[in-house]
């Protein structure tokens, strides 16, 4: 019995030191910062070479990093910090005509994806992925080509721009903005332009022409006794949301109105400061009580500041969201990487932008 | 290092019985004095809102009267069976005081101007021959003025600190509750368990308001030998600590904008959201031994020797307050010694120390979303020091000390590379003078000068510090009552401004 206590002791003090232990936590094996992202770019089947990449992380602040493809269509980055990355690229290709096999074209590709890395890439330091570009242009129409969305204040100086990518002239009347709660069965705020739809033409936009349509059409860049500058003038935008049945809804008498066509409603037209989903409809299904037909829809754009944003659209409208980054209050926009450029994939679609720019495209 | 401040190693022993009268009432005052230090110590390691992994072995005590006495062994162990030891008299101490702390220097996040106050009851009782208990309650609260951006109580005291965009001032209050229980279990075995634990919270004036709610927990378990003769105690113990933290930031109108610090020069910007939360939680554990032996060779010659293990855990998570996201961890861990060899004859109230600290410990910090490390920092900090008492004609007490640490920094962010490598050396001396003008009434003074040379992030090369304290005490038939003023500079090196401090404390014991 003696003995059996006194071999005891030793299992206790090991029990012991193994419960002490336990509370240690292990060290990862890689340091931050010793990350290598190699990226092939790809357009079609070909790798292209001389392409300028960008990449930019939100995780922590205000890093990117630029390189140029070499001749295999690779770009490396060495050294960087562990984040997700927003890769873009927006630049000319020389490359194989599609009609004439012995003629070169020149088009401009766009790339806009995120790099996440994984456990195994944690392990191997290393991340090597393939971005796909695709030629500017595609899918021409009435885009959704800007959203002025988180404001740099209280006040609403908040806008949404068109833009008329197609060669053809296409006609606002009797179109409808909506805003999406949740899919399209449950839209919250619905306004209208004035005609018929389909087959009004009152209001044409000519190709390649913007249309700016603003929350409140005033310059806030310079509102009495709360002067503004890092806000946006306006005063002359082409469109004002105004629900008339808000009597202190700022109303431009310049500028026509969109007006509110949901019964109740007595709220100016809601967007979203970082998350949301808008929608330009041809204003052939007003009956928004058993949601929006998805044949009317002519584009939508859904955007969240998070990563891990899920999705409130369904993906026949946007396959991705934009906006992963954009910070409320700051002023930024979210705008297509080219102008009326449309994959219907937002992620890939869309950029921010430091400063907005109503009725033209960023640099 | 704290500035002016000098560790005291433990005699075993209380002092010397003395014959006649007068000898008698100075016995009574060394043992007050003795115990207010020790308190002091306590309060020091307490740690009412912060749970350091290895509490400073230091003594702060800017109304102190001379030191007479070497550190006891539970001052440096912090083995809660050891204190049965060491106090062994009856103990009733109040005390009420204030400083007023103005960075003329400072950094980015300090505030300009910080007033502490303090009430603070302490008491210990033996209960029977087996039992004491000591149990201590204290009220603290800290004004910060003009604190730019950071919604930290120290913005330099964490890797992962939170800032906003506004200046405000931020007032910091709550109680905190210690109690000690030593049992002896037989002749030479004792046992010892002890308690802390505080609440604070506090708020910021301006939007963004910032409500802060922390709780800390301390928990200790020991267990000593003592030899028969006394000469010779051993120990270990067990400690648990734990911190629950928790920031809520509020902006009025629009939301608030947070920004989280990996580091020193890498944030990230948070989501603004009307509510941006914080959480940090913190828990660690520390395991150490005692060894001591007094009467060696001659009578009053003895050694200590203490040694702990410990590591320190602490996660932090922020941004929305039903799914916050993950910013990382970092873990503290690393071990300490601390040794003293210390002569007070029992025949003389003749008092000499040396000590000498060794502590290691190292940082490592991982990221939030990556199994990666983002900080790594090593540590060797290497203090040595010495006191000396010198009685003079019974009515005056010399005290003077000195210590030095050589601190040796290996700090790394990977996110961003930045690496310092230090090697730093503090050191400060001081000479503290207690005069009895007659049986009831004492007055001191102490004066101090030194030198540190501080992080990277004070961005100075070295800053001199004097400090003078004088004060004086008086025994009434209800108790002693004692009055103290501190005034204290630290003074950077090619800067035109400075850190003063001003003290003030009011003492009943008895």
């Amino acid at each position: 019995m003696e003995r059996l206590r006194a071999m005891k002791t030793p299992f206790l003090l090991l029990f012991l030191i193994f419960m002490a232990l336990s509370c240690f936590r292990e060290q990862p094996t890689q340091i931050d910062g010793a990350l290598t992202l190699t990226l092939y770019v790809k357009f079609e089947d070909r790798f292209l070479n001389s392409i300028p990449v960008t990449i930019k992380t939100y995780d922590y602040n205000s890093i990117s990093f630029g390189g140029v493809t070499d001749s295999c269509g690779a770009v490396f980055f060495e050294d960087i910090p562990w984040a997700e990355y927003l890769t873009t690229i927006k630049s000319t290709a020389i490359v194989a005509s599609v009609l004439d096999s012995n003629a070169m074209d020149t088009v401009t590709v766009i790339a806009s994806t995120l790099i996440t890395p994984t456990e195994t890439s944690i392990n191997e330091n290393i991340i090597i992925d393939t971005i796909y570009t695709i030629a500017s242009g595609a899918q021409p129409g009435l885009k959704i080509n800007e959203l002025y969305t988180v404001k740099v204040s209280v006040i609403c100086d908040q806008f949404i721009e068109l833009y008329n990518s197609s060669e053809d002239t296409v006609y606002l009347d009797g179109m409808l903005f909506v805003r999406i709660y949740i899919m399209l069965e449950w839209p919250s705020s619905i306004f209208q332009f004035p005609g018929e739809p389909l087959i009004g033409r009152e209001y044409p936009v000519p190709p390649g022409a913007f249309v700016v349509v603003a929350k409140d059409a005033m310059d806030h860049t310079n509102i009495p006794n709360f002067p503004l500058p890092e806000s946006v003038d306006l005063s002359h935008a082409d469109w004002e949301f105004k629900n008339s049945m808000d009597y202190g809804d700022y109303d431009n008498p310049d500028v026509p109105n969109l007006d509110n066509i949901e019964v109740g409603c007595r709220t100016d037209f809601g967007i979203g400061l970082s998350t949301d989903v808008i929608l330009i409809t041809d204003g052939s299904d007003v009956n928004y009580l058993d949601g929006i037909a998805i044949e009317s829809v002519i584009d939508g754009v859904e955007y969240a500041t998070s990563s891990t944003h899920i999705k409130d659209i369904e993906k026949e409208v946007d396959r991705g969201f934009g906006g992963i980054g954009l910070t409320k209050w700051s002023g930024q926009s979210l705008e297509r990487v080219a102008v009326g450029f449309d994959s219907n994939n937002s992620t890939v679609d869309f950029v921010i932008i430091d400063h907005p720019t109503p009725g033209y495209q960023h640099e | 290092m704290s500035s002016c401040s000098i560790v005291l190693v433990h005699k075993l022993s209380l002092g010397t019985k003395s014959k006649d009268k007068w000898g008698h009432r100075m016995k009574k005052n060394v043992i007050k004095i003795f115990l207010i230090s020790g308190i002091l110590v306590f309060f020091s390691n307490l740690s009412g809102y912060e749970n350091p992994l290895f509490p400073d072995i230091v003594i702060e005590e800017p109304f102190s009267s001379t030191i007479r006495t070497p550190m006891n062994l539970y001052q440096i162990s912090v083995n809660p069976a050891l204190f049965k030891n060491s106090y062994q008299e009856d103990f009733v101490y109040y005390r009420a005081n204030s400083i007023d702390r103005i960075n003329f220097f400072r950094r980015v996040y300090d505030p300009k101007r910080q007033r502490d106050y303090q009430l603070f009851f302490y008491t210990h009782k033996i209960l029977d021959k087996k039992s004491t208990l000591a149990a201590a309650v204290r009220y603290n609260r800290a004004d910060q003025y003009d604190v730019y951006r950071s919604l930290e109580k120290n913005f330099y005291n964490n890797y992962f600190s939170y800032i906003d965009t506004t200046k405000g001032n931020v007032k910091y209050d709550g109680p905190q509750l210690w109690f000690l229980y030593n049992y002896s279990l037989t002749n030479n075995l004792l046992l010892g368990f002890e308690i802390d634990y505080g609440i604070e919270r506090s708020l910021k004036d301006v939007y963004t308001k910032c409500e802060t709610v922390i709780r800390n927990l301390d928990l200790k378990f020991g267990a000593a030998f003592n030899s028969n003769n006394g000469n010779v105690v051993t120990g270990a113990f067990a400690r648990y600590f734990s911190y629950e933290g928790q920031y809520n930031a509020v902006k009025e109108l629009q939301d608030a904008f947070v920004r989280t610090y990996f580091g020193y020069h890498v944030f990230r910007d948070e989501n603004p959201r009307s509510l941006n939360r914080k959480n940090d939680h913190k828990e660690g554990y520390e395991f150490g031994a005692q060894l001591a032996r007094k009467n060696i060779l001659v009578d009053g010659l003895g050694v200590q020797l203490s040694g702990s293990y410990g590591t320190r855990y602490t996660k932090i998570t922020v941004g929305s307050t039903t799914i916050p996201g993950d910013r990382g961890y970092w873990v503290r861990d690393g071990f300490r010694i601390f040794g003293a060899v210390f002569y007070q004859p029992v025949t003389s109230n003749f008092m000499f120390q040396l000590f000498y600290e060794y502590k290691d410990f190292y940082d490592w910090a991982r990221s939030g979303e990556y199994d990666v490390v983002t900080i790594e920092n090593d540590e060797i900090m290497h203090r040595f020091g010495s006191v000396l008492y010198l009685p003079l004609m019974n009515k005056v007490g010399i005290s003077s000390g000195f210590e030095m640490e050589n601190i040796r920094s290996d700090y790394h962010e990977y996110i961003v590379k930045f690496d310092y490598k230090g090697n730093r050396i503090n050191w400060n001396r001081f000479i503290d003078v207690k005069i009895s003008l007659d049986q009831i009434t004492n007055v001191h003074g102490k004066a101090c000068t030194g030198k540190i040379e501080p992080y990277f992030y004070w961005n100075t090369e070295k800053m001199d510090i004097i400090s003078f304290q004088y004060g004086f005490d008086r025994l009434f038939v209800f108790g002693t009552l004692g009055l103290d003023f501190n005034y204290e500079i630290w003074e950077p090196d090619g800067a035109d401004m400075n850190i003063e401090t001003f003290g003030l404390s009011v003492s009943y014991w008895k």
